[in-house]
């Protein structure tokens, strides 16, 4: 992709330096997917949360145990299970005798960047307690409320095939995710590379932070600060109109869709290096932003994010 | 349609009433005034019904208002066709329609109504006034019936008026091929009785005392006349109408018989001839106006020109009227009048005015020549003490001229006119009287000469062997001024007339506005048969038939909404792209040739790539442009003339 | 007769709709309605009266008038002329009621249009008014009279701005379609007990599930989802239920319903699957040839009561 116009010089050293070791650093882990780590970092800028959507073993958990290395952010797997409780994830008060009062025992989600596998294993009782805690940004226990760290990232997998005994996130409560993407099966190339190469997990313990947190929230802040023209506005518009007037949606984006498009697409602007929002960083977000949004009417539509994006891209003339 | 039946709502109601008012309202003037009390107090009622005050009236009720309003027009005019009979009845039907409107199909006749109101206010009069009232009016009732038709469409008003202009405004450069070429009739269809009920101001078929002095009053123009030429001197403009052959004592009138016997088409000539056109105001009688003496062989269509030299039209002037003659001023002479029409001109009442018949036996048995007697006749009124005065006191019924003569001594042009003739009948001379105008002023903005009714003249003719018929005006030997400088330079002090005649800028005002008018009729009004002609040979076509006007109207009517056809298609084209977007369609189509056209959903960046992974020569290019085009279009602070800096890249582009 | 000839050839002549269309010029049509041919009688009354009083004013406004009404019908035809039509979509009915199309008007002209309506048959949507750059979607009905694919095979859109003289239309053959769903039997026949479906938990009366109500035993509950207690006091057998965690789950089967017809069957299946979606229940459905999986919400709803409504 073609870089635009001069970028403020600060700016360039800051974010593009920054970001592009992460990318660097990332790419020799996460073999052959770049386009997924960048709408992962993305999605990250743009402080959301990301739902991976695939089958076992395309190295979900690799990739985000490798973006919390890299990034420098503390981690913690949650491995969803039916049996999984509320408290499992956010935490317990217990009584301690010595103080005799309770006490409580953050869970996993305290961290910088929580890996919540196979979300759609436990009930929904279990999920809720993340989302919540994804939505409210803190966790309340007996009344008292307790902040999650900052950066706070969720990145949840899914697994796409019905199963007796899953539970998959209602359709309401997908859209608490900035995006979904999938990861897809490696090329012939690259899965030679992980039959050959090393353990990716043995390389990806051996990781360094490759950029440090307070850079990492200073870029987050900056991410609304992306210019959006008139004319991308129009076109922002254009597409939530598109798939509202569709015939092929059951129901179309709604407001905060097009917020939230707006920032990934100031992120992935900003990633880029672009001086402004431009179309291409609308296209490049928009499926793993609007697919999950939007329901297909039915078995004529298309289905696949892929598809979907492509759909609603190629009936937004460009204005 | 179901919009068609919606009830009315207050607004729709309120411009629709409106648009009644502003279109009846100048019928005030035209008609009786019932029929707009009538129509006052429906509006009234309307309006208390739509607030709800009151019923509309009920089918007796409204069949009681109609019978009523058809025999109101009965026996207003005894008649309900006709002009004024017409155009009341249909004041009448507006007020009654007006009490069972219901919905808004019965606004939208309301509204025709009002339309043919506005045209039948024209049949009473045309002035530019006239026409300047009618432009907001139509106005107004298009607007309403764009609202009114649009029963869904909530459209604000002002919007609605702005509208309704454009469309008016498109209209009126097809309105204006058809009123020049739409082919003009010759004549009506139908007879067209004009009751006169109306007075017109203007001269009658007779003159007594005090008639002719009453048009004084009337600042209104008779005529408008235009010389191809110089004009003659005021002294020759003597603009003959009627002729007054039969006298009871006291009044003059027209012998009927003289309209019969026509002035056979010899006619000797003498001096150089005045061309000139003649604009008259429609004043409802036949006659028209000429200098002396027009040629018999150049008249106006359906005139004759009777023995006594009148102009006559088969029909009376109901319009204006535009007419061209050519008079030689010099040839007053007539010699020949035969003996057995002479004798009617000797005719007088001898038990009347006896001192006046007694006086001028006197002269004429000491008198060589009639021409003497005139003179005669003429001294005495310059060396007595007569007085040219508007305002003279009431003359003698029975014996008027005696107490003119003898005692009064003061009088108007009619008085010495009616002496003078008197006096040469009493002395066994042919004489008559002749009405019409003298003078008439030039008008320095147009180079026409207005003629109006306070030039309003009467005069004599005498017969005298050997010269024929000789113009004598005994006014002239009281007052010469009256033919050098117009009544108001005669008359004494203190009788002035007017306003307009005494402020210098005032005049000039009024010479503008008489100006305008002389245009106005000579050009709109008076835009008929032989001008539509004269003006399409001068326009180019040759012999205009009805038939290659009507072929001509099409075509270019049809031009003339095909340029509009297509403006609309233009507005109705997806809206205009600013230049910035029009500079890099014009990009994307230069290199469509490489990598095949833009698709609407691609991004500019990406089509960028595409084409330079096509044609890597001039990727540079294309980058730059499209680095150009996105800095203006999506990034902060565009660069100065980034439009201009794009034009020139596109431009220099070469694929 | 005449009118369905000129409609038949119409279609003819410009061949179906897709999704989205633009109306070209070729395809509107403008005759003058009776307010039109009102206004052509006034205008050649007074043309009569003008040219027998040989009135120029009389004659410049009638001629006025009559430029007027042509320039109203160009107006009028450029009201429609490059508007944009998208179908936007359509609420399914059940049988006996009405669908809805959402019809999407575009204008992305730079001037604006007045006072556009659709129309089918009789239905006549609002009139509606577009600034340059505006759209509006509008609804059409259409009885849905069988089970089905439910398709619009004609609308129109017309208008008579600007000043009511002229009726412009043009006629659209969308191949859209919506669905009419079966006319659910009344409510009486019970649906099929729910079964539990073990979502890895087996215990679903665990202390973190919410205690959310009673209802009536019905046969196959669950012994350890009755309220005992409540039994011991002597009411009738009620049944605990729990939100959070109800995994269970009807089966509606269309062959379990053999005693019925096919349209009975449906129509039963289509009351039961509105009662558990009101209800809040899961519920899954087998017909013959396929089997919706047990899941809850509307879209699970749609997706059933379209599958009753294509078998």
């Amino acid at each position: 992709m073609t870089t635009a116009n001069a970028w403020p010089a600060e700016a360039v050293a800051e974010t593009g330096s920054a970001l592009g070791a992460v990318m660097d650093q990332l790419g020799k882990v996460i073999l052959g997917k770049d386009e997924q780590l960048r709408l992962c970092i993305a999605c990250l800028l743009a402080r959301g949360h990301l739902l991976i959507e695939d089958i076992p073993g395309v190295g979900k958990t690799t990739l985000a145990h490798a973006l919390a290395r890299t990034l420098g952010l503390s981690y913690q797997r949650i491995q969803f299970t039916s049996d999984l409780l509320p408290a499992d994830i956010v935490g317990v008060s217990v009584y301690e005798r010595e103080s005799s009062e309770f006490r409580f025992h953050p869970g996993p989600v305290f961290s910088q960047l929580v890996l919540a596998d196979e979300v759609n294993r436990a009930t929904p009782k279990a999920q809720s307690a993340l989302l919540e805690a994804m939505e409210e940004n803190q966790v309340t226990a007996d009344g008292r409320s307790y902040p999650l760290p900052n950066p706070f990232f969720v990145v949840a997998t899914q697994n796409p095939t019905y199963q007796i005994g899953t539970f998959p996130l209602p359709e309401s409560q997908l859209d608490r995710f900035l995006m979904r993407i999938e990861l897809g099966y490696p090329d012939a190339s690259v899965e030679k590379k992980l039959l050959t190469g090393r353990d990716r997990r043995d390389i990806v313990a051996e990781l360094a932070p490759a950029i440090d947190t307070e850079t990492l929230t200073a870029i987050q802040t900056k991410v609304p600060e992306v210019h959006a023209s008139e004319a991308l506005i129009q076109y922002l518009q254009q597409i939530v109109a598109f798939t509202r007037e569709s015939a092929v949606f059951a129901a179309g984006l709604s407001p905060r869709a097009a917020i939230v498009l707006l920032r990934a697409a100031q992120a992935w602007a900003l990633m880029a290096g672009h001086r402004g929002v431009v179309p291409e960083d609308v296209q490049a977000v928009a499926p793993a932003v609007i697919a999950h949004r939007l329901r297909p009417r039915d078995e004529s539509a298309p289905q696949t994010p892929r598809e979907i994006g492509e759909f609603v891209l190629a009936g937004v003339p460009i204005p | 349609m179901n919009a068609a039946t919606q009830r009315v709502d207050s607004a729709r109601l309120g411009w629709t009433i409106a648009c009644l008012v502003a279109a009846a309202a100048p019928h005030l003037a035209n008609l009786p005034p019932w029929p707009m009390a009538l129509m006052l107090l429906t509006i009234l009622w309307r309006i208390a019904a739509q607030r709800g005050h009151r019923q509309l009236p009920g089918v007796v009720i409204r069949l009681l208002l109609a019978l009523a309003g058809f025999a109101g027009v009965f026996v207003s005019f005894g008649t309900i066709t006709g002009l004024d009979a017409g155009s009341t009845l249909l004041v009448v039907m507006a007020a009654l329609k007006l009490t069972e409107t219901r919905s808004v199909r019965d606004l939208i006749v309301l509204l025709l109504i009002s339309y043919f109101l506005i045209v039948t206010q024209f049949l009473f009069g045309q002035s530019i006034l006239v026409a300047l009232y009618s432009i907001p009016a139509i106005w107004i009732i298009t607007t309403a019936l764009l609202q009114v038709s649009s029963p869904a469409v909530a459209m604000p008003w002002r919007r609605a008026f702005s509208r309704s202009g454009l469309l008016l405004a498109h209209a009126v450069p097809l309105m204006l091929i058809a009123f020049v070429l739409f082919p003009r009739m010759s004549g009506p269809f139908w007879a067209v009785p004009r009751s006169d009920n109306s007075a017109v101001t203007g001269l009658s078929d007779q003159m007594d005392p005090g008639s002719i002095s009453r048009l004084l009053e009337s600042d209104a123009v008779a005529f408008r006349a235009v010389f191809d030429d110089t004009p003659p001197p005021a002294s020759q403009r003597y603009w003959r109408g009627p002729v007054l052959s039969n006298f009871d004592g006291r009044r003059w009138s027209i012998f009927q018989e003289n309209d019969r016997e026509l002035l056979p088409d010899s006619v000797s000539r003498a001096g150089d001839p005045v061309n000139y056109e003649i604009t008259l105001e429609p004043h409802h009688r036949n006659w028209l106006f000429a200098l002396e003496l027009p040629n018999p062989a150049q008249l106006p269509r359906k005139t004759t020109m009777t023995a006594d030299r009148r102009l006559l039209r088969s029909d009376p002037v109901t319009h204006l009227y535009q007419y061209r003659l050519e008079s030689w001023p010099e040839n007053i002479a007539d010699a020949s009048a035969r003996r057995w029409t002479l004798s009617r001109d000797l005719n007088f009442p001898a038990e009347r005015n006896p001192r006046a018949q007694a006086l001028v036996r006197g002269w004429a048995e000491s008198a060589s020549d009639p021409a003497d007697v005139v003179r005669q006749a003429l001294q005495l009124f310059r060396e007595q003490p007569f007085h040219y005065t508007r305002a003279p006191r009431p003359l003698d019924q029975r014996h008027p001229v005696d107490d003119f003569l003898f005692s009064s001594r003061r009088g108007f042009c009619e008085h010495y006119a009616s002496a003078f003739t008197l006096m040469m009948r009493a002395a066994g001379i042919p004489a008559r009287v002749v009405l019409g105008y003298q003078g008439g002023e030039l008008n320095p903005f147009g180079r026409h000469m207005t003629v109006r009714q306070s030039d309003a003249h009467a005069w004599s003719e005498v017969w005298l062997l050997g010269r024929g018929w000789v113009r004598v005006d005994p006014t002239a030997a009281v007052a010469p001024e009256r033919v050098e400088l117009g009544v108001a330079g005669a008359l004494p002090a203190g009788e002035g007339l007017g306003l307009f005649r005494s402020s210098a800028w005032l005049r000039q005002v009024q010479f503008g506005w008489d100006a305008l008018n002389n245009g106005w009729n000579q050009w709109v009004l008076g835009f008929a048969r032989e001008e539509q002609r004269t003006l399409l040979r001068a326009l180019g076509m040759k012999r205009p038939t009805v038939r290659k006007m009507l072929l001509t109207l099409i075509g270019l009517a049809t031009v003339t909404l095909s340029a509009l056809a297509g403006w609309l298609m233009l507005q109705s084209r997806p809206a205009a792209p600013d230049p910035l977007a029009i500079l890099y369609r014009r990009f994307c189509r230069k290199v469509s040739t490489i990598a095949g056209p833009r698709k609407p959903g691609e991004g500019p960046l990406d089509f960028a790539e595409r084409v330079a992974t096509a044609r890597p020569a001039i990727a540079t290019e294309v980058h730059a442009i499209t680095r150009q085009y996105l800095a203006a279009r999506y990034f902060p602070d565009p660069p100065e003339r980034c439009v201009a800096e794009l034009r020139r890249q596109v431009g220099a582009l070469r694929t | 007769m005449v009118r369905s000839r000129i409609r038949a050839w119409a279609r003819r002549r410009q061949g179906p709709d897709g999704e989205q269309l633009r109306l070209a010029s070729r395809r509107i049509y403008i005759l003058p309605n009776a307010q039109g041919i009102a206004f052509g009688f006034l205008v050649f009354g007074m043309l009569m009266g003008a040219l027998n009083y040989n009135n120029s004013l009389g004659l410049a406004v009638t001629f006025l008038m009559a430029s007027l009404a042509l320039v109203a019908m160009h107006h009028c035809h450029r009201n429609l002329s490059g508007l944009s039509i998208r179908f936007a979509g359509d609420t399914p009915a059940f049988v006996g009621q009405k669908a809805r199309f959402k019809v999407t008007l575009i204008n992305d002209s730079a001037a604006p249009r007045f006072g556009l309506t659709l129309r089918r048959g009789a239905y006549v949507t609002e009139s509606v008014h577009l600034e340059p750059g505006e759209h509006v979607t509008l609804s059409l009905e259409v009885e849905a009279n069988a089970r089905g694919r439910l398709p619009i095979d004609r609308f129109g859109v017309f208008t008579t701005f600007p000043l009511g003289l002229f009726h412009c239309w043009a006629w659209i053959h969308p191949q859209w379609q919506s669905v009419a769903y079966p006319k659910p039997a009344p409510p009486g026949l019970e649906p099929p007990p729910q079964q539990t479906d073990t979502g890895g938990a087996n215990d679903n009366t665990r202390g973190d599930a919410d205690f959310a109500g009673l209802r009536g035993y019905r046969p196959g509950d669950s012994p350890r989802h009755i309220a005992w207690k409540a039994y011991a006091r002597g009411q009738e057998l009620l049944v605990k239920q729990y939100s959070g965690t109800d995994v269970t789950s009807h089966w509606l089967d269309f062959e379990a319903l053999d005693q019925m017809g096919l349209e009975a069957r449906l129509s039963q299946l289509t009351r039961w699957v509105i009662d558990a979606n009101s209800e809040g229940h899961a519920w899954g459905l087998r017909l013959p040839g396929q089997t919706l999986a047990p899941d809850l919400g509307p879209a699970h709803r749609d997706r059933c009561l379209k599958a009753l409504a294509l078998l």
